[in-house]
């Protein structure tokens, strides 16, 4: 079945087109939604009022643009309100916090594959995570992100260079990375303060 | 192997970016069942109505093609004379099955009016064998047909001689002569059952009856009689009051209008006036209905077999979806209100994120009404007198509105906001339906559709948008006679 074929079905609500859309695109945008929510059960019900989100404004959609980025921009913002509504965006995160994380160290380096890389996100403060979710993989600019979890710019700008860092390190600890020599690990930096 | 080194050359975003590009997991079917749910709950809650119905109706036909057939018993012996029909070979035996003793002092009070018509279907059914019995019920009614004139003729004869009378006037030809010599007959008045000799020889009756008793070989006549002439003779009370319990899913419509009054300014709108957006509200906005539902308590006066009174309190779960936008920045929100005296002076501002035409995000907002309602109304009975029966009825409602937190959209059609100043806290609704009723073990039970419709608007003359909600639904009810 073609897009066109299923967005028309689906504008008339047609069940089984809306199926087709739903197999096509949910692994995917559960896998965002799992970027962002506390755990897979939290996940899956993002993943579910996005997609109702989806099907009941269909109508708006604008060929002029790829679907599944709409798509995707829909399931995002619904991940952020479900984040507002548990107050779970608001976690403020510091230095003693982020040390405090418990990252196993990995005595073989692994293959990177992409289930490390977002496992590893999740290891980040909710804080931290939404914000490098937003900019570093969804593309939002720190203005856009800055509207849309109601803070100030800076804070968005300086809660990613945190998140950014932490990453990175988490990253080297599990061996997924490695380091030039001459980084110094932030968390040395942090220690040291 | 993908390993990545953090160097110059290497660009973290981008590896990060892509490795969670790449990452699915595939939700459980839970999650589609959700989502299914939420848009075809409608559908479902059809579906779950018709098939109700469906169950209702086949219950119904069941217990009637199940049921054996009631005989008329007059009308047959009227045509078929009892020497004439295929039981005139049955045994033609006394039946008495009453077991108390037959005694002298059981004879009725002088001056007594006997019941002439009731005499004669018992006597006859008597003749004709068990089978032609009638039910009790119908004898109780026949009998109080009787006319004033009958009552006279049957008085002017002798008080003690009733073989006279039963040979002369009542049953000329169908009983046998053999019956006709000892009849003790079944005596039907006012609830009461008497035994009554017909020659007035009582000791003699007294052996023949025990003789014949002894004959009896059909035991089925005695059950039957037992079981139902014993038991249900007496004429059961009409019962006027019932309490009724009502349920109904409804499906929920409002429609917008503009203003239509005369004496308020119509179409009050916004400064400056080119902001504003031209066009029929409802076409510039995009609702869609909603299920609720409906929860009635009820007391039920039968002021005739066709004529029922009702009143009670009911709950009404009322709302529609409302599909807007979200904004990260917030609009203000306009409301211009409507003056009396024809020019749009007053306005209420307040300051909102949701947009109606646009905004950042789509969002889905809900207008919920939590209604409280005291209707008063009637129920008539158009068709059917026996169990089944079809009625029609119609109910006002004094409506006390209890959350008044819904969205209002501004003047100029351009946002959604909050002004429950603005909200009709009293209202009237009327209420019509169509039901068909079974009665059951003592139950009433009833299944129809029902159409609900507010006459004000919900919100306050002041507001130029006036709306009114509808609602259809398929009631089911439940109802006792308590008095």
């Amino acid at each position: 079945m073609t897009e066109e074929a299923i967005l028309q079905g689906c504008l008339q609500n047609n069940a089984s087109s809306q199926r087709e859309l739903y197999t096509r695109y949910s692994p995917k945008m559960l896998a965002v939604c799992y970027r962002f929510a506390h755990n897979r059960e939290d996940a899956e019900d993002m993943l579910q009022e996005g997609f109702i989100k989806v099907f009941s404004q269909i109508h708006t959609f604008r060929s002029q643009g790829a679907f599944e980025g709409w798509i995707r921009r829909i399931v995002v913002h619904t991940c952020i309100n479900h984040l507002k509504k548990n107050k779970r965006f608001n976690e403020s995160v510091d230095i003693i916090h982020a040390n405090s994380i418990q990252v196993r160290e990995e005595s073989v380096p692994s293959i990177v594959q992409a289930k490390q890389i977002v496992e590893c996100i999740r290891l980040l403060p909710m804080g931290y995570r939404t914000v490098l979710n937003l900019y570093a993989i969804e593309g939002y600019s720190h203005k856009e992100i800055a509207e849309m979890l109601d803070i100030e710019e800076s804070t968005s700008r300086s809660q990613y260079t945190r998140a950014k860092q932490m990453l990175e390190d988490i990253l080297v600890r599990k061996r997924i990375i490695q380091k030039p020599l001459e980084k110094i690990s932030w968390f040395k930096i942090a220690a040291g303060r | 192997m993908e390993r990545r080194f953090y160097n110059d050359d290497f660009d973290f975003e981008q590896l990060i970016k892509q490795k969670s590009d790449q990452y699915k997991i595939y939700p459980s079917h839970k999650v589609w069942k959700g989502i299914y749910g939420s848009l075809h709950s409608s559908r479902r809650w059809y579906w779950l109505s018709f098939v109700l119905f469906l169950a209702g109706i086949s219950y119904f036909a069941i217990d009637q093609l199940s049921a054996p057939p009631r005989k008329n018993i007059t009308g047959t012996k009227e045509n078929a004379p009892v020497g004439s029909d295929e039981n005139s070979n049955a045994p033609k035996a006394i039946i008495l099955p009453f077991t108390t003793p037959i005694s002298k002092n059981a004879k009725p009070a002088a001056g007594n009016n006997y019941n002439r018509k009731g005499l004669v279907i018992a006597m006859n059914e008597m003749a004709a064998g068990p089978e032609e019995m009638t039910d009790p019920l119908i004898i109780a009614e026949d009998v109080n047909e009787e006319t004033e004139n009958d009552r006279n003729t049957y008085s002017t004869q002798g008080k003690n001689d009733h073989s006279e009378i039963i040979e002369k006037t009542l049953i000329p030809h169908t009983i046998p002569e053999t019956f006709k010599e000892n009849m003790a007959f079944m005596f039907i008045k006012k609830g009461t059952i008497v035994h009554e000799l017909a020659n007035n020889n009582m000791e003699a009756m007294d052996e023949k009856v025990v003789a014949s008793n002894n004959e009896l070989s059909d035991q089925k006549r005695i059950n039957w009689l037992q079981e139902n002439a014993i038991y249900e003779l007496t004429r059961p009370k009409l019962k006027r009051i019932s309490w009724q319990l009502t349920l109904s899913p409804t499906m929920n419509y409002r429609k917008l209008t503009g203003n239509k009054n005369a004496n308020i300014a119509s179409d009050a709108k916004n400064i400056p006036i080119s902001f504003n957006i031209e066009g029929d509200v409802n076409n510039l906005v995009n609702h869609k209905p909603a299920v609720g539902f409906e929860l009635g308590s009820m007391f039920l006066y039968a002021v005739s077999k066709n004529l029922t009174f009702k009143s009670g309190v009911q709950f009404n779960y009322s709302r529609y979806k409302i599909q807007a936008y979200s904004s990260y920045a917030t609009d203000r929100a306009t409301i211009a209100l409507n003056n009396f005296y024809g020019t749009t002076t007053d306005s209420i501002t307040t300051y909102t994120r949701i947009g109606n035409f646009g905004g950042n995000t789509v969002k889905d907002l809900k207008n919920e009404y939590y209604q409280l309602s005291a209707p008063i109304g009637i129920e008539v009975l158009v068709l059917g007198r026996g169990r089944l029966q079809f009625s029609v009825a119609g109910t006002i409602q004094p409506t006390y509105l209890i959350n008044r937190d819904n969205y209002l959209i501004t003047t100029d059609y351009k946002n959604y906001t909050h002004e429950p100043s603005l909200v009709r806290r009293w209202n009237i609704n009327t209420g019509a339906e169509a039901f068909l009723s079974y009665k059951t073990a003592g139950f009433k039970f009833q299944l129809g559709p029902q159409l609900r419709y507010q006459l004000l608007s919900s919100y306050d003359e002041k507001y130029p948008v006036k709306e009114f909600l509808t609602e259809y639904g398929i009631k089911l009810g439940i109802s006792k006679a308590i008095r």
